[in-house]
């Protein structure tokens, strides 16, 4: 019923050259993201949130986050210590930011891995033919191994230290992205502009970068939004089991882990970082689904 | 002049979304006898489909709006009927037939179980299981379906086939209305003429009447009786079939229609297409709609919506029939 | 039907075959050789190489893997461990029940609540009924579920004292591990059935049924729900995988004698084999999950079986 209304979206008088609104600048996009308000709250809270973790530590020296003081630990909130000190006598708001800052480290370097090496597999998978099926056989292998315990086994041969924990959530996210792109590839490459295009001579590489890659923008910077927040659960998980960041470098997985020792002493220390790593997420997922809309409005409903 | 089966009088439907107010159909009226068949023409876009589920009360639950207007189904409203009156008409009185086969029918129910259940939800004859399923071989039948097949799915049918199936879905209760709503547009040429003459058949041999909605102007000349022209909302001519077909004067926009469509047997050396598009529904035009498009336009056909005239059985909504011979003034 | 499952257990060997091989490869990276672990500090240099010979250590990569593989395909033998040179079946049999069960109980908890819930929520869209659970939902979604875990360990277990906090022994050991397992999972399977059920209702189909004259609850559990019930199920299949993730962290705040806990701690201790049996037994388990899914799947969608059974479709 609404595909006989589509005249709305030409507006023409006689004469006049037919003028189609253009429905996925950018400006169009961020229109539509602006009028969410879910989204729109979740954009600003974790723009709080991020410039709190990124920015705050450049002013907290690191000693305040290891510096340990036995003597007054589990100290309630004071003006010293905003959110009092946890079982070392540590600050524990220096520790939540720098444990923040983290966190959302390793979910944004591991997303961008994880884009940067799945998603150009399933491009290239989409767009060769005779790639599709090797590559897509191996990544059906590859995610038919619970991400947990690909990232166990990655950790477990090559050690618990930060740069293996980014790549092992990475390799294990790998195949998500890697089939969501080829999707995205493949319903773009099959288009006539891209026939069209290559039957002018254009390069593959070019009509790639210039026809496939834009078309999909939309599909890429969802799913990394997305994940994302999946990513810096997976690697407060990780630490939490003792298998990522290890003690005393502070992240709030790794510090949920120590904070489980001294439950019957104080609540504060599990409550925190808890709340951190939900609301860094929820935020995610709200601007996340917010993106979706406005790339494809049709979705909303 | 039969009972007056349908009536549908200054229908005005909007699609209001939080961007827009699209304002689809702008005072639609017609009547519809028992056993007729008109023919609603227009270009895509124009509302007829907006008209139909209008009158099935199907449109958009969160957009759709009647603003204005009333439809009558044997002199009941159907705007004012509750939810528990309209599931008994759809269906039992008046049924559907959508221009999409392919996607109209449930993929995971049997064909046969899909027309089971418009059986058995107007079941007033209080018929069994096996009775049930006597009539749906029958409804099969009717349509040119082997009854064997009835355990089958959608996708093991072709488009035609599946048309068929929600055609016999739309019969299965014997409906006193039809309403037709592009059922070919999507087939092949070949198998459009037996839907089509299906549909024709069974509209005799039922005495059902028809809504056909459509903007091939052959359909309408070898189906209807009466003709509605839509365009941008509302009526712009109606008549009837020997009205539309034959007679010399029209309204511009249907002299537009037949000049831009090939005939056989006449000689004509170029076809004259329609200049210009439909304008924009969010933003329609302050005079006649069709003034923006209209070879004959007068500065008053910029600024003054026009009145209705009427000739004989023939209707016309444009400025130009004012001082047209025979033509008189029949309604704003 | 049966054509269609036979293919789809036919299809599920070289995956397993892969995933051996791919994990068997990665653990071939740990440092240190297994004499060396077995036999620990301080053991000499002659007894080290005795014994990796004896293990089949010195033969090549691939020998070892294919003696592995076969191993495990005729006897059913995942060699020993380590730590305790004990076999790694017996020990892998002894914590299986303890895996299924939390995840078996935590996905029926989530599908109990989520689908009931997501189907309300599209049905009452833009109502109370609807965005309450909606937003409830957003933040169970986004809850780690180790966190809630310790908060219910901490209410249930530390506080009001009604739950064990740690093991595996009675069925009331899983009722607080199930709940914080099964809520998030519960969150996250009620915004998929709720955007699954709304795409569904906007299908032509169910315009069709309307047309029929059919009453809105015929309408949504015939017709919507059914349809919107396909992805729901793959949903369910694919996210069996990351709950698998999840009941890790739980087994190891509960001290759950499970599968999972069994890697973590051959991980801590270098305990090769124990990580790979676990792991690859985990991992058959998933493809087990998805394959029981898409049986389920062909079940409910007549277009999938008729697909795989060569009928015209």
């Amino acid at each position: 019923m609404a595909t006989n209304l589509t005249a709305s979206g030409t507006e023409a008088g006689p004469g006049e050259p037919v003028a189609f609104k253009k429905q996925n600048n950018a400006k169009e996009i961020w229109r539509r993201f602006r009028k969410n308000r879910n989204a729109m709250v979740g954009l600003v809270l974790f723009a709080i949130v991020f410039l709190g973790c990124f920015v705050a530590p450049m002013f907290i020296p690191y000693s305040a986050v290891t510096k340990q003081n036995i003597r007054n630990k589990f100290a309630s909130p004071s003006l010293a210590h905003v959110a009092g000190t946890d079982h070392f006598g540590r600050d524990e708001l220096s520790r939540l930011l720098y444990g923040g800052r983290t966190t959302m480290a390793i979910g944004i370097v591991a997303a961008a891995m994880s884009l940067l090496v799945g998603g150009s597999l399933g491009m290239f998978a989409a767009y060769y033919d005779k790639l599709d099926n090797p590559i897509m056989r191996f990544i059906d292998i590859l995610a038919s191994i619970p991400p947990i315990l690909m990232a166990l086994a990655i950790v477990s041969a090559l050690g618990t230290n930060l740069q293996n924990v980014v790549l092992a959530i990475a390799t294990a996210r790998m195949p998500a992205f890697c089939r969501v792109i080829r999707a995205a590839v493949l319903s773009v490459a099959d288009q006539e502009y891209i026939e069209a295009a290559r039957a002018g001579g254009t390069g593959d590489l070019r009509i790639l970068a210039k026809h496939v890659l834009p078309n999909c923008l939309g599909t890429i910077i969802v799913q990394t939004t997305m994940n994302m927040s999946l990513l810096m659960l997976a690697a407060a998980s990780l630490s939490f089991i003792g298998m990522g960041v290890q003690p005393p470098a502070p992240e709030w997985g790794a510090m949920l882990s120590e904070a489980r020792e001294y439950m019957r002493q104080t609540t504060m220390l599990m409550i925190l970082p808890g709340i951190g790593i939900v609301m860094v997420t929820t935020q995610l997922n709200l601007i996340g689904d917010g993106l979706r809309d406005a790339f494809d409005p049709r979705l909303k409903n | 002049m039969g009972h007056k089966l349908l009536e549908v009088k200054d229908l005005m439907v909007d699609y209001r979304t939080d961007l827009e107010t699209i304002h689809a159909v702008n005072g639609v009226g017609f009547g519809l006898d028992q056993g007729e068949t008109l023919g609603l023409v227009g270009e895509t876009g124009a509302g007829k489909t907006t008209t139909a589920l209008a009158i099935m009360r199907l449109l958009p639950e969160r957009t759709g709006r009647i603003v204005q207007g009333d439809i009558l189904l044997n002199g009941a409203s159907v705007i004012e009927g509750t939810e528990k009156a309209l599931q008994r008409l759809r269906g039992e009185t008046m049924a559907m037939i959508f221009q999409t086969p392919m996607t109209s029918l449930n993929p995971i129910v049997s064909i046969g179980n899909q027309i089971a259940e418009s059986i058995l939800l107007h079941n007033t004859q209080g018929r069994s299981e096996g009775e049930i399923q006597q009539r749906v071989d029958e409804v099969l039948n009717m349509v040119g379906i082997p009854p064997a097949r009835k355990k089958e799915f959608p996708h093991q049918f072709s488009g035609g086939m599946r048309q068929r199936v929600v055609i016999a879905i739309a019969l299965a209760c014997e409906p006193d209305l039809l309403i037709a709503d592009e059922p070919t547009t999507a087939l092949d040429v070949t198998i459009q003429a037996q839907v089509l003459l299906k549909i024709r058949d069974l509209r005799d041999r039922l005495g059902t009447a028809l809504i056909m909605i459509t903007h091939d102007l052959g359909i309408v000349a070898q189906t209807c009786d009466n003709v509605a022209v839509m365009y941008a909302g509302e009526l712009v001519e109606t008549g009837t079939a020997r009205d539309i077909f034959t007679s010399a004067t029209h309204h511009p926009y249907t002299r537009g229609l037949f000049d831009s469509i090939p005939r056989l047997n006449q000689k004509v050396r170029r076809l004259r297409p329609i200049p210009g598009l439909m304008p924009d529904p969010t933003d329609l035009p302050i005079g006649c709609f069709f003034s923006p498009r209209c070879p004959q336009a007068r500065p008053v056909c910029r600024e003054e919506r026009p009145p209705v005239f009427s000739s004989g059985s023939q209707r016309i909504k444009c400025h130009l029939f004012g001082d047209q011979e025979g033509f008189a003034q029949a309604g704003p | 039907m049966t054509k269609y499952i036979i293919k789809r257990i036919i299809l599920i060997i070289p995956i397993l075959l892969g995933v051996s091989f791919l994990v068997f490869t990665i653990l071939s990276f740990t440092p240190g050789d297994p004499a060396s672990i077995i036999l620990g500090n301080g053991a000499d240099q002659e007894a080290i190489d005795q014994l990796n010979k004896e293990l089949g250590y010195d033969r090549p990569f691939i020998e070892r893997y294919l003696s592995y593989v076969s191993d495990i395909a005729l006897h059913l033998d995942f060699g020993f461990s380590y730590r305790t040179r004990l076999p790694i079946r017996q020990e892998l049999i002894d914590r299986l029940p303890v895996s299924l069960k939390l995840a078996f109980f935590a996905v029926i908890l989530a599908c109990a609540i989520g689908i009931p819930v997501g189907i309300l929520t599209a049905v009452k869209q833009y109502s109370a009924l609807d965005t309450a659970p909606t937003l409830t939902a957003l933040v169970f979604a986004a809850f780690p579920t180790f966190w809630l875990g310790m908060i219910l360990l901490y209410v249930f277990s530390l506080r009001l004292g009604w739950l064990p906090s740690y093991g595996a022994m009675g069925w009331y050991h899983f009722i607080l591990p199930v709940v914080g397992l099964g809520l998030p999972e519960a969150a996250t399977l009620m915004r998929f059935t709720r955007s699954s059920m709304l795409e569904t209702v906007r299908q032509d189909y169910i315009r069709t049924a309307r047309s029929k004259g059919a009453p809105e609850r015929r309408i949504i559990w015939k017709h919507a729900f059914k349809n919107a019930l396909i992805p729901i199920v793959t949903i369910i299949g694919v996210d069996f995988a990351a709950l698998m993730g999840d009941a890790c962290a739980t087994e190891v705040l509960y001290s759950m004698p499970g599968l999972c806990t069994m890697i973590i701690n051959g991980i801590r201790q270098k305990d090769v084999p124990s990580v790979m049996g676990a792991t690859l037994l985990l991992t058959a388990l998933c493809a087990l999950v998805v394959l029981l899914v898409d049986i389920v799947y062909a079940y409910i969608d007549p277009r999938i079986a008729a697909k795989y059974s060569g009928r015209r479709g």
